[in-house]
């Protein structure tokens, strides 16, 4: 069974690895840009949202571990502390964003409760090398 | 089948990791272990996948047998769960159709031990790792391994049912990372297959009590959501009843339950007896049990037990005076115990008995990965690539 098994995109992988400690929920709601808006976000290592005023310091040009995101036309703006999917490290040139500060979302209400699932593991777990997979 | 060592590669950390093993060392021994390999002929590993699609189709008859025969109190499983199972099951809602076999193999008989239908794991070093393996270090020899590809396939074979822009992919937080890896590797895929994903940990998984939907971190509702993570552990947590209220699909579905659980070896065995590929099983309470226990060596099994927990090994057992060959703890054991007729798995070195894992994708056999460990196969058992010479 000689098959071409293709190397497969390595890249999710490398940044799940870095983002092992993905934690809870983030702190306001996700917005969505009209068609004609772009939006830059700044964002950590993660992909996590964070505000703009960590991208803003080094004359606007993130570093330190926060980079801009920059986000087209309908795409989806998390709120802060969510994950951002789908946008850029760069901007397209003649393209204009709009700072993410006008997408600060309205803050994360308790609609849904959580906790709900996961106990389980919590009960049965410990070890190095626990998991939930058989 | 033949053992043969071999020698490592020398940076192997260093490239497993930036394949994605990271978990490739468990209490400072190797996981992965690219010392050793396994060498199959192509008519072994023909008749193993032969062996594995047969075995398949036994348990389509034998998921339809406890519906129409009501037997899911045998099973351990809640009342209020056997309506979603069978309406599941008979919408055949959309599904990778996956999971592994463990098998033994002596040289000569193929041995069902167990099916993980619901959450199988070791699929990275099966499906990447050692095909990595392979191709670096013995090029000019094949494997039984098309598991990447069938993957790949199969996410686009049911992307167009998601019913839903992204597709969650949730895990616990699990700091070894095999958990974590292996659910984002599987994102790679469907990402490839044109799926948009979110990843979530369990935990994250939000009720909401209004609109009766499950939501995610930025409250928007999980319509489609892949878990690694059992379903005897959801549908006994807080949340668990909230699955019957709520219009999420699930990958894989929650009938996947009446397979992923030992009972379903002595119903096997009452629908095949004597079927060549079946150890003879029994739950422990049926006279059938105690009269197996007289004649031969068993191993008696926690129905939901995992990795190997709460496993015991008798000796023959004549007049009620029991030899324990060897057991191990665990938490497992209120659900009820099967006895399954022990099966020599050959010890190809010492303490070292290799189970072969046999991948299912879309109800296909479609690969395979070993893992050697002591004569009760548990979490400190090393994974060993393997190839098809001759």
């Amino acid at each position: 069974m000689k098959k071409n098994t293709p190397l497969f995109n390595l890249g999710l992988l490398t940044t799940a690895a870095a983002a092992l400690a993905l934690s809870g929920c983030g702190q306001s709601q996700p917005q969505y840009l009209a068609q004609n808006q772009n939006a830059k976000i700044c964002t950590d290592n993660n992909g996590k949202r964070v505000k703009e005023n960590k991208c803003e310091r080094r004359g606007g040009h993130g570093g330190g571990g926060f980079f801009w995101m920059f986000m087209s036309g309908g795409s989806r703006v998390p709120g802060y502390g969510g994950r951002a999917y789908g946008g850029s490290r760069y901007a397209t040139p003649g393209r204009s964003y709009t700072s993410g500060r006008s997408f600060s979302g309205r803050p994360v209400t308790s609609a849904s409760s959580r906790g709900g699932f996961g106990s389980s593991a919590r009960g049965y777990g410990g070890g190095s090398s626990f998991s939930s997979g058989s | 089948m033949q053992r043969v060592t071999t020698q490592p590669r020398q940076d192997w950390i260093k490239i497993v990791e930036k394949q994605g093993l990271i978990w490739h060392t468990t209490n400072d021994k190797p996981y992965w272990n690219e010392s050793v390999y396994y060498s199959f002929t192509g008519e072994e590993s023909a008749r193993l996948e032969s062996a594995s699609n047969t075995l398949y189709s036994m348990f389509e008859e034998a998921g339809q047998y406890i519906i129409d025969n009501n037997l899911f109190h045998k099973l351990g499983i809640p009342e209020w769960v056997v309506p979603l199972i069978v309406e599941a099951w008979d919408m055949e809602v959309p599904s990778l159709n996956y999971g592994r076999f463990d098998l033994g193999y002596d040289g000569k008989d193929i041995k069902l031990l167990e099916f993980n239908a619901d959450t199988p794991t070791s699929l990275l070093e099966a499906a990447v790792i050692q095909w990595q393996w392979k191709e670096e270090v013995k090029p000019s020899a094949d494997q039984f391994n098309n598991i990447h590809n069938a993957f790949v396939d199969k996410f686009t074979d049911i992307a167009p049912y998601m019913n839903a822009e992204f597709v969650h992919f949730a895990h616990i937080a699990d700091w070894a990372g095999e958990d974590t890896l292996t659910v984002t590797y599987l994102r790679n895929i469907a990402e490839e297959a044109g799926i948009q994903t979110i990843p979530i940990l369990m935990d994250d998984i939000g009720w909401n009590p209004i609109l009766n939907r499950f939501t995610d971190c930025d409250e928007t509702e999980i319509k489609t959501i892949y878990k690694l993570y059992p379903w005897e552990w959801i549908v006994n947590e807080e949340f668990g009843q909230n699955v019957a209220k709520s219009d999420t699909k699930w990958i894989e579905p929650i009938w996947k339950m009446m397979w992923s659980n030992k009972a379903i070896l002595p119903v096997l065995w009452e629908m095949y007896p004597n079927h060549p590929l079946l150890l003879e099983s029994y739950f422990s309470d049926e006279h059938e049990a105690g009269e197996l226990q007289r004649f031969f060596p068993t191993v008696i099994k926690p129905i939901l037990s995992r990795e190997g927990a709460n496993i015991t090994i008798i000796d023959v057992n004549p007049f009620d005076d029991s030899d324990v060959l060897a057991a191990t703890g665990g938490n497992y054991g209120e659900e009820g115990h099967v006895v399954q007729k022990y099966f020599p798995i050959r010890e190809t070195a010492k303490d070292r008995y290799p189970v072969l894992g046999t991948w299912i994708v879309d109800g296909v056999c479609v690969g395979m990965g070993i893992r050697e460990g002591g004569i009760i196969t548990n979490n400190t058992a090393q994974f060993v690539p393997h190839v098809i010479e001759g």
